[in-house]
């Protein structure tokens, strides 16, 4: 292999590397904070809630009826 | 992540997002749908004499069947209930008993009553509301012991099927409901001028924690309010603290202060105010015009009634309440 084309991938591959940082930088709330406590949550709920029986009962909503 | 839904039951009005359970810990939003987790299953039965609620204006010696499942609406400090008022219904043990079965077995162990009481009954609302629309079919009437933390849409539409409320006023100040609740007064006040405008019999709760909530000038507060905007008529039962849940550090409420703030309702011009959670003559109800004895009670139990389709046996006064006809 070219010394250019080793250059190249070098290159490509350090610019993804930085992307893929920043990105993680700027969505690290919603990643850690709405990804995680949604399954955190759901694990929660698959695994305590249904595993005790419990029933869901449709619960009134105000602005439904309203509606 | 799904569809986030705004509970509107109560005042705290939760924002839920999906698979999240609201501050009551009762109910759940599911793929934008909000779920009551605890209908149909109370942690909590019992019968109980009507007294013990606390209604003594509401046909006395008659028993209530009592029910509640887990969870509240508030975090008071001094919660007598805290096991189950701040627990999940995924900890604690349940029974299945539908709203027709709570109903038919009030009426077989003869409860003239059903009380929703216990932990704070806004947090089953559905099942409190299915409940008693069967309930009021059958001639059972509806109480509920309540701390009045609910919006006015939904307690609107409870009202059209209860009978009686008995309403903890927790104090009279707003920094006392945010330190000691987790709550506010203002919705409380709301809730108990909109069941007076429903015509729900109200009687009112109110514990006297030494040093947050005894100051006489905030209970005459209190009282006078409640003459202005409820009427002089309505029945407050000031109950003794003892030490309990996370205000263990305090002293029960020194019998002085009760006769105090008792003596203070009356110069307010609350016709029927009680002294509860001790023994004490302050139990009785007295005729507010010939001022004879009209109900004796010790505990719980009623040693005589003198009041005869609603009025005084004596002089004829009418005596507010719900009596026997």
């Amino acid at each position: 292999m070219k010394e250019e084309k080793k250059f190249r991938i070098l290159t490509v591959l350090s610019t993804l590397l930085i992307i893929f940082i920043l990105s993680y930088n700027v969505f690290q709330d919603y990643i850690t904070t709405e990804i995680g406590g949604h399954l955190k949550r759901r694990l929660y709920y698959e695994k305590v809630i249904l595993k005790k029986g419990l029933t869901l009962h449709k619960a009134k909503y105000w602005k439904k009826m309203e509606e | 992540m799904g569809t986030k839904v705004k509970c509107e039951l109560c005042p705290t009005e939760c924002e839920l997002d999906n698979y999240q359970i609201g501050g009551c810990r009762v109910r759940i939003n599911k793929d934008g749908e909000l779920y009551s987790l605890v209908y149909g299953n109370p942690c909590s039965i019992a019968i109980d004499p009507i007294e013990k609620k606390p209604f003594f204006h509401v046909y006395p010696a008659t028993k209530a069947f009592s029910v509640a499942t887990v969870g509240c609406v508030l975090g008071c400090k001094f919660c007598q209930n805290w096991q189950i008022s701040q627990g999940s219904p995924e900890e604690s043990d349940n029974h299945d008993l539908s709203p027709d079965d709570l109903v038919r077995q009030a009426l077989y162990y003869d409860c003239k009553n059903i009380a929703y009481t216990y932990t704070e009954p806004t947090v089953f609302y559905e099942y409190m509301y299915d409940t008693s629309v069967i309930a009021r079919q059958y001639g059972v009437k509806n109480t509920v012991h309540t701390c009045g933390y609910i919006n006015e849409k939904p307690l609107r539409a409870l009202s059209k099927y209860l009978d009686a409320a008995c309403v903890d006023l927790k104090a009279f100040t707003e920094s006392f409901y945010a330190k000691l609740c987790g709550g506010r007064l203002k919705p409380v006040l709301d809730s108990l001028i909109v069941l007076k405008d429903e015509g729900v019999w109200i009687e009112i709760t109110n514990l006297v924690i030494p040093t947050h909530n005894d100051d006489l000038r905030e209970v005459k507060d209190m009282c006078r309010w409640i003459v202005k905007n409820l009427g002089p008529d309505v029945p407050i039962h000031f109950s003794r603290f003892f030490p309990h849940y996370k205000l263990k550090n305090l002293p029960p409420t020194p019998l002085e202060t009760l006769r105090n703030v008792r003596q203070i309702a009356i110069d307010a011009g609350i016709m029927y105010p009680y002294i509860g959670n001790t023994r004490n003559e302050a139990e009785n109800t007295y005729c507010p015009n010939c001022k004879r004895l009209l109900i004796e009670r010790m505990g719980y139990i009623i040693r005589q009634n003198n009041i005869v389709g609603g009025r005084c046996r004596f002089c004829n006064t009418r005596i507010a309440g719900l009596w026997e006809a």
